[in-house]
C-alpha cells in the first residue's frame, strides 16, 4: 500500500524554510527542542492535505490557541496571516503579502501547493457589508475594512499519473464578516485529515462530534478495546442529554459516568481512538503523542495505534518530547521497523535528521542514546 | 575551537594503549561529565539497562582532552558492530564538526592486516555510510574530516596488541618478560581439563597469558588495561620501537597531534 506522502518539501510555511522530509513512512515521529518547528510541520501537512479548503487554512491557523477564548475578527485574520512567513522589515502600514510553498511525492494526488496571502483594504461587496453591519451595528458604515485574499494553486496528478495540471482557488476574507464556503471542492485533491492537539481531549464539543461519527462508522468495539486497556470495567459509551449534551461512559462500578469524571489518560485515548475512526484513508496528526498517557500503557496504546493506522491506510505524524514515547513506538512493532521513522529538528533553518526505524532501535537499545 | 576526533577500537586494552600514546602529547582522560566538551553529550547513554541486559557495560567512549584536542575512543566488538557504532555515532552527532575519525583494529593471528582491512571495507560498503575509503591500512584520506584505518601491530604482519606489548616488555620489563615465559612454559596441560585451556589454545592465547602474567605482578588483581595505563610498558625506549613508531606516527597524522 503506497503511503500518501513519501516525501515532503516545505519551501516556506510559518517560520519553516527549505525543509526537506524524505523517506516518510507510515508512522512518522518528530522530535527536537522547543520552537524547532515541529508543530508547524504538522500544520503544514494539515493544509497540504486539504489545500483548496479555506476552512482547513482557517482552522489550522487557530489550532494553537487555547480553546474557549473569544477571538476577535482581526485576530482571526491575523492568525491566518501568521501561517505565512513574516519578517521584521514589514512596515506596519504596508499591506502584507507572503506565500507558502510546498511539494510532495507519494500516493496523494496533490504534488505541489502554492498559496499566496495578500492583505487588502477596501469596501466589501453589498452582501458582505450587510453581514458585517448585522454583526457590528455600531460601526461607521463608510470606513474601509481590512481583509485578505488567499490564492491557492495546486498541481495534481491522476491515479494513472497523468497530470491534471494547475488548479486554482481564490478566497476573500473580511474582518468582522463571517466566512461561508459555499463551493464543494473535488475529493481527489484532498485527504481526510485530523489533528489532535495537546489539549483537544479536554474539549467537550470535539469529543461529541467525533463520537457521533465513530458510532455511525460502527467502530465502537474496536475503540472500546483500546479504552479497556486503561480501565477493563468500561462497558460502553453513549451521548446523553442530561442538562446539555455530554458523552457518558457506561462503567461496571459507577454506571453511566460523565466522561469529564475520568482521568486525562482515558479522555486522551478516547480522543485518539474516535479521531482515528473519523479518518478514511487519510492522515492523522498528533501533537505531543505522549500527553496524559502513563508509561505503563504506552506500549499497548501505540501498538493499537500502529495496527489501526495500518489497517485503515492512515499515515500518522506525531511530535513528542518523551523518550518513553519514542521507546514505546519502537517496541510497538519490532517486525515493522520500515513503518517507523523519526526526524530530529534542530535550529530553524537547519535540516532535520532522519532516523529510520532500524537505526532508531539501535540508537535506543544498543547505545541507550537520547535521540530527541 | 578544539580539534574533535573519534576513533573506534576493539576493546578496553586498545583504549588504554591509545590513551598512553595520547598522554605523551599531554592529552588526558576526562573523568567528569562537567569537564567534557559539550559536543560529546549526545554520546552519553541516558538509559540503563541498555538492551535489557543488566550485565552489559554501558556503551560509552573514553574521552580525552587537552587545550587543543577533544578525542573520543570507542570500543566495539566484531566488524558488524564496529561499523554500526560508526553509523550510529554519525547519526546522533553533528559529524560535520569532526576533524578526523578512524579505526584501530587487530589483525589477530589468522589474517594478514590487509585481509582484515579489506573485511572492514566490505562491511563499511554494506552500510549507508559514505566514506572516502583509503586503499590500504595506515593511509589517511580526506580532510575535514580525515579518515584512516590502522591494523595492529604494524599494518603488515599478522598479530595483535599483545605482540606490541611483549616487545615493549622486553625493553622495559625484561626480567618480568623472562619470568612470564618461564611460568607459561612450566604449565602442565595434562593437569587441566580441555575446557580449562580452550582460550589458552587459541592462536593468541599464549601471548595473552604472557601479558597477563606480567600485568599480574605490576597490578595484582587489576585488569590489564589498568596496567597499560599506569605502568611503564610504553615508557622511554619502548616508544622508539619500530612497531610503536608506526602506530604513533599514524595517530599523530590522523589526529594532528603535536
Amino acid at each position: 500500500m503506497q503511503i500518501h506522502l513519501e516525501s515532503l518539501s516545505i519551501d516556506s510555511f510559518r517560520g519553516l524554510k527549505n525543509l526537506e522530509l524524505d523517506g516518510l513512512s507510515r508512522v512518522n515521529l518528530f522530535v527536537g527542542p522547543n520552537n524547532s518547528g515541529k508543530t508547524s510541520v504538522l500544520e503544514a501537512i494539515s493544509t497540504y492535505c486539504r489545500p483548496l479548503d479555506p476552512l482547513e487554512w482557517l482552522n489550522t491557523s487557530r489550532r494553537r490557541e487555547a480553546i474557549g477564548g473569544e477571538i476577535t475578527p482581526i485576530a482571526r485574520l491575523n492568525a491566518l496571516r501568521w501561517l505565512f512567513p513574516q519578517t521584521r522589515e514589514q512596515h506596519p502600514n504596508d499591506l502584507y503579502h507572503g506565500q507558502v510553498q510546498m511539494q510532495a511525492k507519494g500516493g496523494f494526488a496533490v504534488k505541489s501547493v502554492l498559496a499566496k496571502y495578500q492583505e487588502i483594504r477596501g469596501i466589501p461587496d453589498e452582501d458582505t457589508l450587510k453581514r458585517i453591519q448585522q454583526r457590528m451595528p455600531s460601526r461607521e458604515p463608510d470606513l474601509t475594512y481590512q481583509g485578505a485574499e488567499l490564492q491557492i494553486n495546486i498541481n495534481a496528478e491522476q491515479k494513472d499519473l497523468s497530470p491534471v495540471g494547475n488548479i486554482q482557488a481564490n478566497f476573500v476574507f473580511w474582518e468582522s464578516a463571517p466566512f461561508f464556503d459555499r463551493q464543494r471542492r473535488s475529493d481527489p485533491y484532498s485527504l481526510s485529515v485530523r489533528t489532535i492537539t495537546p489539549v483537544s481531549h479536554r474539549t467537550e464539543r470535539s469529543q461529541i462530534d467525533r463520537f457521533s461519527e465513530a458510532t455511525l462508522n460502527r467502530d465502537m468495539e474496536n475503540i472500546l478495546d483500546l479504552i479497556r486497556l486503561f480501565d477493563p470495567d468500561i462497558l460502553g459509551m453513549q451521548i446523553l442529554g442530561v442538562g446539555g449534551i455530554s458523552l457518558f461512559v457506561d462503567h461496571k462500578k459507577t454506571g453511566l459516568t460523565p466522561l469529564s469524571a475520568f482521568g486525562d489518560g482515558v479522555r486522551r485515548v478516547i480522543m485518539i481512538a474516535l479521531t482515528l475512526s473519523n479518518i478514511k484513508e487519510g492522515v492523522l496528526l498528533i501533537d505531543e503523542i505522549e500527553t496524559a498517557i502513563h508509561i505503563s500503557v504506552l506500549n499497548d496504546v501505540y501498538r493499537w495505534l500502529f495496527d489501526a493506522c495500518k489497517k485503515n491506510n492512515i499515515q500518522l505524524f506525531a511530535t513528542t518530547h518523551s523518550l518513553e514515547a519514542v521507546d514505546a513506538l519502537i517496541k510497538a512493532h519490532p517486525a515493522a521497523y520500515d513503518d517507523l521513522v523519526a526526524y530530529r529538528f534542530g535550529q530553524p533553518g537547519e535540516s532535520a535528521k532522519r532516523y529510520g526505524g532500524e537505526l532508531l532501535n539501535r540508537l535506543r537499545s544498543e547505545r541507550g542514546l537520547d535521540v530527541r | 575551537m578544539k580539534r574533535i576526533s573519534y576513533l573506534i577500537v576493539e576493546g578496553p586494552q586498545d583504549i588504554a594503549f591509545v590513551a598512553r600514546i595520547l598522554k605523551t602529547f599531554a592529552i588526558k582522560v576526562v573523568n567528569k561529565k562537567s569537564s567534557l566538551d559539550p559536543f560529546w553529550n549526545n554520546l552519553i547513554p541516558k538509559t540503563f539497562p541498555v538492551d535489557d541486559d543488566l550485565l552489559k557495560r554501558v556503551p560509552i567512549p573514553a574521552f580525552f582532552e587537552s587545550d587543543a584536542h577533544s578525542i573520543a575512543i570507542h570500543a566495539a566488538q566484531g566488524l558488524p558492530r564496529l561499523v554500526k557504532t560508526l553509523e550510529e555515532t554519525r547519526a546522533i552527532l553533528d559529524f560535520e564538526k569532526i576533524s578526523s575519525y578512524g579505526f584501530l583494529l587487530d589483525a589477530d593471528d589468522t589474517q594478514t592486516p590487509v585481509q582484515r582491512f579489506n573485511n572492514l571495507l566490505s562491511e563499511l560498503q554494506k552500510s549507508p555510510i559514505n566514506i572516502p575509503l583509503s586503499a590500504n591500512p595506515g593511509e589517511i584520506v580526506g580532510s575535514a574530516p580525515s579518515f584512516g584505518v590502522f591494523i595492529l601491530p604494524d599494518n603488515q604482519n599478522p598479530g595483535t596488541l599483545e605482540d606490541i606489548l611483549l616487545q615493549a616488555a622486553q625493553v622495559n620489563y625484561s626480567q618480568l618478560f623472562m619470568a612470564a615465559g618461564t611460568f607459561i612454559q612450566s604449565v602442565d596441560k595434562n593437569q587441566l581439563v580441555p575446557k580449562d585451556i580452550v582460550e589458552f589454545n587459541k592462536p593468541s592465547g599464549d601471548k595473552k597469558a604472557r601479558v597477563s602474567s606480567i600485568s599480574s605482578i605490576l597490578k595484582p588483581g587489576r585488569a590489564i588495561q589498568n596496567s597499560i595505563q599506569d605502568n611503564r610498558w610504553l615508557d622511554g625506549e619502548a616508544m622508539n620501537l619500530p612497531v610503536m613508531q608506526s602506530v604513533s606516527v599514524f595517530l599523530q597524522q590522523l589526529l594532528d597531534l603535536k
